[in-house]
C-alpha cells in the first residue's frame, strides 16, 4: 500500500461513521420528528385568561332557580307527663320567591388576566433531540433500541397508544410527564358509592407550547343522568385544565386529539 | 474506496432514509391514548368566602363551611387574604386569584333581607379550573331560617361535587345525659345535625331511650321508662302533638317506624321472652309477627317495607335475621363470631348497620342484607345504635369510654372518615332525620 493509496482510500469504519452521521441529519431534517406540512389547529382558547363579566357569559349547567327554603316551626318543649294534643302553630309560610332571578349586574373589569401558570418558554425540541443523540452510544455493531429501559417503558408501551406507529423513548417520555402532571392533579371520587367503578374518556387536543386547544370534553359521561358519572367527568376535566399547558411534547402532537382515560378503579384501589 | 464509490454510498443511503421517510408512520394524523390510573385522592380544596351582605353573609359561608368539612370529602381553605373580593354575585370570579389557592371549587354568595323582611341569599358553585359555573341558586326564607338555607345550599354543592345527596338540612334526635352513674337523666333533645339549636324535648322526669324518626315526617317515636312500666310515644314535632300507642302486658322497647309512617314495630317482653309486634297505626292494630322462645328485637323495615331486620339469639347468641314483614321466611345473615344487635337498614337499602361486639371490643359494621361484606367500620371500649343519614352513605353512634363518658360520632360508610359530632355534651342513642322539607 503506498502513500496515493493512503490518501484515496478509506476505512471501512471511516465510511460506516460518516453514513451514520449522514443519516441522523436526514432524520433530523425528513424524519418523523417534523411535521412536513404545518400542523392547523384550531382558535386558541386559553384557559388561563378569565374574561369577566356576567355570570351568564358560560352556560350555566344549571341556571339560576329560585327555591324556597321552608320556614321551620319552633318545636315547643314536649309535656313530660302524659301527654296532651298541643295545637299546631300557626304556620308561617315563606314569601313566594321572585319568578326569575334578577337581571345580571355585569361589572365589566377590562384589565386582562394573567396566565394562572406563569407562561414557560417555548421548550428547544430540536436542541434536546440533539443533546440526546450526543449521548446515543456510539455505534458497536449492536442494535440500539430507541425505547428507554426501565419502569416507563412497559408502561408507554401497554398505556400509552399512538395510533400509528411506534412510540419514540422521548414522546413516551413527553406523554408520561404529562400523565404525571395530571395524575397529581386527579382527584377521584373514591369515597362515594359507585365513584370507583366510573371510567371517564376526556379528550381535547393541544396548541404550540401544549395549550389546551378549545374545550376539554368528556362525551357523554358530562351529561350523564347519574350525578356520580357526572362529578367524575368534572373532576377528570378539572385534573386536566389545572394541569395544562403541557410543555416538552414533541410538535407533531400539537393539533391532535388525545385522549386520556380516567380509572378511577384503579387509582382508587392505589390508595 | 474511492470518493466516487462513498458518494454513490451516501446518495444510496440517503435515497433509503427518505424512502423509509415517505412510508413510516408518523404521529400527525395519530390519537394518542393514555391511561391515567393514578390519583391524589384527598378532600377536595374548596374556596367558601364571606358571603357578601355583611355579617349574615359571613354567618351563612362559615355554616356551608363547618357542614363540607365535617363531612371529611371538602378542604375549606383559608381564602381571607384574596384579592378577588366577590362583590357582585353577578359577576364571573376572577379565577386566577382562585386558582393560585389551590382550590378546586368556589362557593360565593349573596345575602339581602328585602324592606319585608324576607331573607334571600343567592349563590354560585365554580369549578375555578374549568371555569364554569356548576350551580346557581337562590333561596328566598324567613330571616330567623338563615342557617337551614346555609343547610340547603350545603347539600346542593355537596350533591354537585360528590354525585352523592346531601344531608346537611337534617336534625338529630337524641338522648341527652347528665348526672352521675348512679343519678344519671336522660333527656330527649333534638339538635340540627351541625349541633346547632339543641332543644329538649322531655324534662328528664323519666328516662328515655331508643328515639327513632319516620322517614317521611318530623315524627319520632321513643320508649319511655318510669316506675310504672315502659310506653312508646310518638311525637309530631311540628304540632308538638305526642301519644301512646297503646297498652302491652309486659315491657315495650325498640319501636321503629315503616318507612311510609303508616306502622311501627316494636318489641314486647314478657316472662323472659321478646318478640316483635307491627302495629298499623291508622287502625292501632298489634300483629305479633315473631313467636320464637328466644329473644327477637330491635326491628327495622327495609326501605320497600317489605323485609324486616332485626336480631335475635335464636341460635345460642345474638345475631342478625331478616324475614318478611308477616314473620315468614326467617333466614339468619350474619355468621361471624361475636354477638351482632341493633341492625337498621339502610334508607338506601344496599347495607345493613350493627352493633358488634368482640374481643371485648365493640364495632359500628355494614353488610349486605344478604349478609355479605361485613366491614367494621369502628372499634372502640363501647360503640352502638347506629342511625342512617338519609343518603345512607353516613352513620352516627354513640362511643362510651371506659369512664362512663358517652359522646356521638360519625363515620361514613367506607369507615376512613370518623370523627365526633358536633354536639360535645354527654349523649346517646342518636336518631337521624329525613331531609326537611
Amino acid at each position: 500500500m503506498n502513500r496515493r493509496d493512503d490518501k484515496t482510500n478509506f476505512s471501512p469504519a471511516l465510511v460506516g461513521s460518516i453514513g451514520l452521521h449522514v443519516l441522523v441529519v436526514a432524520a433530523i431534517l425528513i424524519g418523523p420528528w417534523k411535521p412536513s406540512k404545518p400542523v392547523i389547529i384550531g382558535e386558541s382558547v386559553p384557559v388561563t385568561i378569565v374574561t369577566e363579566g356576567p355570570t351568564n357569559v358560560r352556560p350555566a349547567i344549571e341556571a339560576a332557580e329560585d327555591q324556597t327554603a321552608q320556614t321551620e316551626e319552633p318545636t315547643p318543649e314536649a309535656d313530660p307527663q302524659p301527654p296532651a294534643p298541643v295545637p299546631a302553630p300557626v304556620p308561617t309560610p315563606a314569601p313566594a320567591p321572585p319568578k326569575t332571578a334578577p337581571a345580571p349586574t355585569p361589572t365589566p373589569k377590562p384589565t386582562p388576566k394573567p396566565p394562572t401558570k406563569p407562561a414557560k418558554p417555548e421548550p428547544d425540541f430540536f436542541a434536546s433531540l440533539e443533546k440526546t443523540l450526543a449521548k446515543t452510544p456510539k455505534a458497536t455493531g449492536k442494535p440500539v433500541a430507541n425505547a428507554p429501559k426501565g419502569p416507563t417503558r412497559p408502561e408507554t408501551a401497554t398505556q400509552a397508544r399512538p395510533g400509528a406507529g411506534a412510540m419514540t423513548g422521548l414522546q413516551a417520555a413527553a406523554i408520561n410527564g404529562m400523565k404525571d402532571e395530571i395524575q397529581r392533579r386527579w382527584n377521584p371520587n373514591c369515597e362515594v358509592e359507585g365513584g370507583a367503578a366510573v371510567q371517564v374518556k376526556v379528550s381535547f387536543k393541544l396548541a404550540t407550547g401544549g395549550r389546551i386547544v378549545g374545550q376539554v370534553t368528556a362525551g357523554e359521561a358530562e351529561r350523564s343522568g347519574d350525578p356520580v358519572v357526572k362529578a367524575a367527568a368534572d373532576r377528570a376535566i378539572r385534573a386536566v385544565y389545572q394541569s395544562a399547558p403541557f410543555e416538552g411534547l414533541p410538535p407533531d402532537y400539537y393539533g391532535q386529539q388525545l385522549n386520556l382515560n380516567f380509572k378511577a378503579r384503579d387509582a382508587c384501589a392505589a390508595r | 474506496m474511492n470518493l466516487k464509490s462513498i458518494f454513490a454510498s451516501l446518495a444510496g443511503a440517503a435515497a433509503l432514509a427518505i424512502s423509509f421517510a415517505a412510508f413510516a408512520p408518523t404521529a400527525a394524523h395519530a390519537q394518542i391514548e393514555v391511561d391515567i390510573d393514578k390519583g391524589a385522592v384527598k378532600p377536595l380544596p374548596v374556596a367558601i368566602p364571606a358571603f357578601s351582605g355583611g355579617g349574615r353573609g359571613a354567618e351563612i359561608s362559615q355554616v356551608i363551611s363547618g357542614n363540607l368539612e365535617r363531612s371529611g370529602l371538602f378542604q375549606p381553605l383559608n381564602v381571607a387574604n384574596v384579592a378577588d373580593k366577590l362583590n357582585d354575585v353577578n359577576v364571573q370570579p376572577r379565577f386566577p386569584d382562585w386558582q393560585a389557592t389551590g382550590a378546586q371549587a368556589l362557593i360565593n354568595g349573596q345575602v339581602t333581607v328585602g324592606a319585608d323582611g324576607v331573607l334571600r341569599v343567592d349563590f354560585r358553585l365554580w369549578d375555578t379550573f374549568s371555569q364554569q359555573q356548576l350551580l346557581g341558586l337562590q333561596f328566598t326564607s324567613t330571616a330567623e331560617n338563615w342557617r337551614r338555607v346555609a343547610h340547603k345550599i350545603s347539600d346542593a354543592v355537596y350533591e354537585r361535587l360528590t354525585g352523592e345527596k346531601g344531608y346537611f338540612d337534617t336534625r338529630v334526635v337524641f338522648v341527652a345525659e347528665s348526672g352521675g352513674k348512679l343519678a344519671r337523666v336522660k333527656k330527649l333533645a333534638i339538635m340540627d345535625q351541625d349541633g346547632a339549636n339543641p332543644q329538649y324535648l322531655t324534662d328528664g322526669s323519666y328516662i328515655v331511650m331508643t328515639p327513632r324518626f319516620s322517614s317521611t315526617s318530623q315524627e319520632i317515636t321513643y320508649m319511655a321508662l318510669r316506675p310504672t312500666g315502659s310506653s312508646i310515644y310518638l311525637t309530631n314535632l311540628e304540632t308538638a302533638r305526642t301519644e301512646t300507642i297503646g297498652k302491652f302486658p309486659g315491657m315495650v322497647f325498640a319501636p321503629r317506624f315503616s318507612p311510609d309512617g303508616s306502622k311501627v314495630a316494636f318489641s314486647v317482653e314478657k316472662g323472659g321472652n321478646s318478640d316483635i309486634y307491627v302495629m298499623d297505626l291508622r287502625s292501632r292494630q298489634s300483629t305479633r309477627i315473631t313467636t320464637d322462645p328466644a329473644i327477637d328485637t330491635s326491628p327495622s323495615f327495609s326501605p320497600d317495607g317489605s323485609k324486616i331486620v332485626f336480631n335475635s339469639d335464636r341460635g345460642g347468641q345474638a345475631q342478625i335475621y331478616v324475614m318478611n314483614v308477616d314473620g315468614s321466611g326467617v333466614r339468619r345473615i350474619s355468621y361471624g363470631g361475636g354477638r351482632y344487635t341493633t341492625p337498621v337498614w339502610s334508607p338506601r337499602g344496599d347495607f345493613i348497620a350493627f352493633t358488634k361486639q368482640t374481643g371485648g371490643q365493640f364495632h359500628i359494621g355494614v353488610m349486605k342484607p344478604d349478609g355479605g361484606d361485613e366491614r367494621l367500620l369502628t372499634t372502640s371500649y363501647l360503640d352502638e345504635g347506629p342511625t342512617w343519614a338519609p343518603n345512607g352513605r353516613v352513620l352516627m353512634f354513640s362511643r362510651e369510654s371506659s369512664n362512663g363518658n358517652s359522646r356521638l360520632w360519625s363515620v361514613d360508610i367506607t369507615g376512613r372518615i370518623q370523627r365526633p359530632a358536633a354536639y360535645t355534651g354527654a349523649a346517646s342513642d342518636p336518631a337521624w332525620s329525613p331531609l326537611l322539607d
